[in-house]
């Protein structure tokens, strides 16, 4: 199933490109983008050309947050949008609010919504299904093959050689009160999925966590956003932080940091993100080479 | 034509200028004469479709529309309770509506969809209002209801009820915070900052009706709310059913409150201070407070609405934001100002 995904790509997308084609030769393309990891994803298959807009979660590339900004995603302005005149706003399931959908849809303006992916391959089916939308599947097709297929391929295999999971903390926010971790259902359980990793929260969704029960897990590591160690003032500070003392992970230098996006935005580069961070906690993975972008661990 | 008078003429004018802005600007620019065009045609109709029909008439006639409303009925709804309580610190939360209407919609965007999904498929856009407003009126209902439990209603015990059933409101509305996942989180925050984008025409048809009929009554409510600043005693030998009058006053202020409450999310400030501004200015008389409290309410929702749509465009900022950030230092200056009148 592994080494056949790529052809299935390939076969779904000739396959879509057939029975649908979408006609982008007449007008010009010009799209406001809702989401973070779509913004990537065109800027990857080299159709930043066609963005007008991007919302405020897009940061990567940096000149991604050079476009005028539609805002947060949850809270979109229907005549904000208009104002750029897109011919195509592109979004995940997340965009908001609900009544925009009715007004854009009077407006007459295309829509297009995206589920959240929440594996290496719904990140991979993403990136086919943008090439589709803004005909670069050429282009898509060769990002997929060349990059994110053989990383997804590599930390697939290796992972299957890999005998003991480790138990890991990902941690959102040590700012105020208690710590918010990562439960069943996030973008930090789906990465430890990914990176072959357990979880060692049980409830759903991005909870404060007791320090008492954090305890009481011992997590084998910590994982931290950048975003955490800045606001915290540093590695240092949060290394102080009195519940740190307690934690095996964090008195051996088991604490990982890297950049929240790059982690948990599930673009491209959280395969690659999933790659680094599996093997660091997995050192018997076979080194996978060059990682095509650029690292995101900021060490810790 | 006495001071005051000019004041509500003043106000008049000025409100009727901000609503013309409030339709002719916006992210998307317009020339005027292109406004004036699809407005004409909008009223009187027309061979071709103008350009920015979509925008104008679709989306900002709507908006305005319900700003006028809420910043209304906020406002009046403001003045009254603070006829009745005799208190400058009374609002529409403290009777129970805000926190009734939160709860609502922290119910509809957090529990709901996991409880009624079927509901949802279909029904999803009308959800949130319609939990709001029954929030709204069942949690002010409640209150009136426990302050009544002694015969009578002692609007000093109302005050403290209120505070009570409002912090029972928070704790509910914070154990469905706690539940949330992070998307319903930022929708709920978003709520209760406020917001006129997601107005559509259907929203602004239903509910304009009850608030129009709620503020006309208000407007009857400034000879029996005069008469009640003379105290409880004073007003009954007037022959003042005070009973009555803190029911209409409670009634009134439930249904306009929680109906725009429900689809603009909590506005904060114009309940509050609006009063506040228009007796800094025209004095304690309801005949000129009530009065004033309706035209300046729309003033700033509508003008608030526009600085929100255009400032940071082609984002937009929260209404809530704007009310508070223009409305607070004002409100501060003109405190000091008449501090320093009194100290001369």
């Amino acid at each position: 199933m592994n080494s056949g995904y790529l052809i299935k790509a390939v076969v779904v997308f000739v396959s879509l490109a057939l029975v649908d084609s979408i006609c982008a030769e007449n007008k010009p393309v010009r799209i406001a983008v809702a989401g973070g990891s779509l913004t990537e994803i065109l800027f990857f298959i080299g159709a930043e050309e066609y963005i007008v807009a991007t919302d405020s979660t897009s940061n990567f590339p940096p000149k991604a947050s050079e476009f005028p900004s539609i805002g947060y995603v949850r809270n979109l302005s229907a005549e904000g949008l208009m104002s750029l005149s897109p011919s195509l706003i592109l979004g995940e399931e997340d965009m908001g609010p609900p009544a925009i959908f009715d007004q854009l849809k009077a407006l007459e303006v295309e829509v297009i919504r995206l589920d959240k992916a929440t594996s290496a391959e719904g990140i991979i089916d993403k990136v086919m299904r943008i090439g589709q939308i803004v005909d670069r599947q050429a282009e898509a097709v060769d990002f997929v093959a060349s990059q994110l297929e053989p990383m997804r391929q590599h930390l697939a295999t290796e992972l299957l050689q890999v005998k003991r999971r480790p138990k890991v903390l990902l941690l959102l926010s040590m700012n105020s009160g208690a710590p918010i971790a990562a439960g069943a259902k996030t973008s930090g359980q789906f990465l430890l999925d990914m990176a072959g990793a357990d979880n060692v929260v049980q409830f759903e969704g991005w909870k404060p966590i007791s320090t008492e029960a954090l305890i009481a897990l011992q997590p084998d590591y910590i994982v931290l956003t950048d975003r955490t160690i800045s606001t915290a003032g540093g590695i240092k500070q949060v290394k102080n932080i009195p519940v740190m003392a307690y934690l095996e992970a964090a008195q051996n230098d088991r604490i990982i940091i890297m950049d929240g996006m790059y982690l948990l935005g599930f673009g491209p580069r959280t395969i690659q993100a999933a790659l680094e961070i599996a093997s660091i906690w997995h050192p018997e993975i076979i080194p996978y080479g060059a990682l095509p972008f650029k690292r995101g661990v900021k060490g810790g | 034509m006495n001071r005051e008078l000019l004041l509500l003429v003043a106000l008049a004018a000025s409100l009727f200028l901000v609503v013309l802005c409030g339709i002719a600007y916006g992210a998307i620019s317009y020339p005027l004469s292109q406004v004036f065009k699809v407005l004409v045609y909008a009223l009187v109709g027309g061979e071709s479709t103008p350009e920015g029909l979509g925008i104008i008439v679709g989306l900002r006639l709507p908006r305005v529309l319900m700003g006028m409303l809420a910043g209304a009925a906020l406002a009046g709804a403001g003045a009254c309770l603070q006829g009745l309580f005799r208190n400058p610190l009374a609002d529409p939360g403290l009777v129970g509506v805000s926190g009734g209407a939160a709860v609502g919609a922290a119910f509809a965007i957090i529990i709901g969809p996991v409880v009624m999904p079927l509901i949802y498929a279909e029904y999803s856009l009308y959800v949130l209002p319609l939990f709001a407003f029954t929030g709204a009126l069942s949690v002010t209902m409640m209150l009136y209801g426990f302050s009544r439990m002694g015969g009578q209603v002692v609007v000093a015990y109302m005050l403290l009820t209120g505070i009570a059933i409002n912090a029972m409101a928070s704790v509910l509305i914070g154990l469905m915070v706690y539940l949330s996942d992070d998307g319903q989180l930022r929708d709920f925050t978003f709520w209760s900052m406020g917001s006129l984008a997601s107005i559509t025409w259907p929203a602004v048809k239903v509910v304009s009706l009850p608030i129009v009929v709620c503020l006309v009554l208000m407007i009857g409510l400034i000879r029996p709310l005069n008469l009640f600043q003379l105290g409880e005693q004073g007003a009954r030998h007037l022959g003042l059913n005070i009973g009555l009058l803190k029911k209409v006053v409670v009634v009134l202020v439930a249904i306009s409150v929680g109906a725009c409450v429900a689809l603009t999310g909590a506005i904060g400030f114009v309940g509050l201070v609006v009063p506040h501004l228009i007796r800094l200015m025209v004095g304690t008389d309801h005949q000129y407070v009530i009065p004033g409290a309706l035209l300046l309410g729309p003033l700033v929702i509508v003008l608030a609405d526009l600085i929100a749509r255009i400032w940071v465009a082609p984002g937009e900022l929260p209404l809530g934001l704007v009310t508070g950030a223009i409305g607070a230092p004002f409100f501060l200056w003109l405190l000091l100002q008449q501090q320093k009148r009194a100290s001369l």
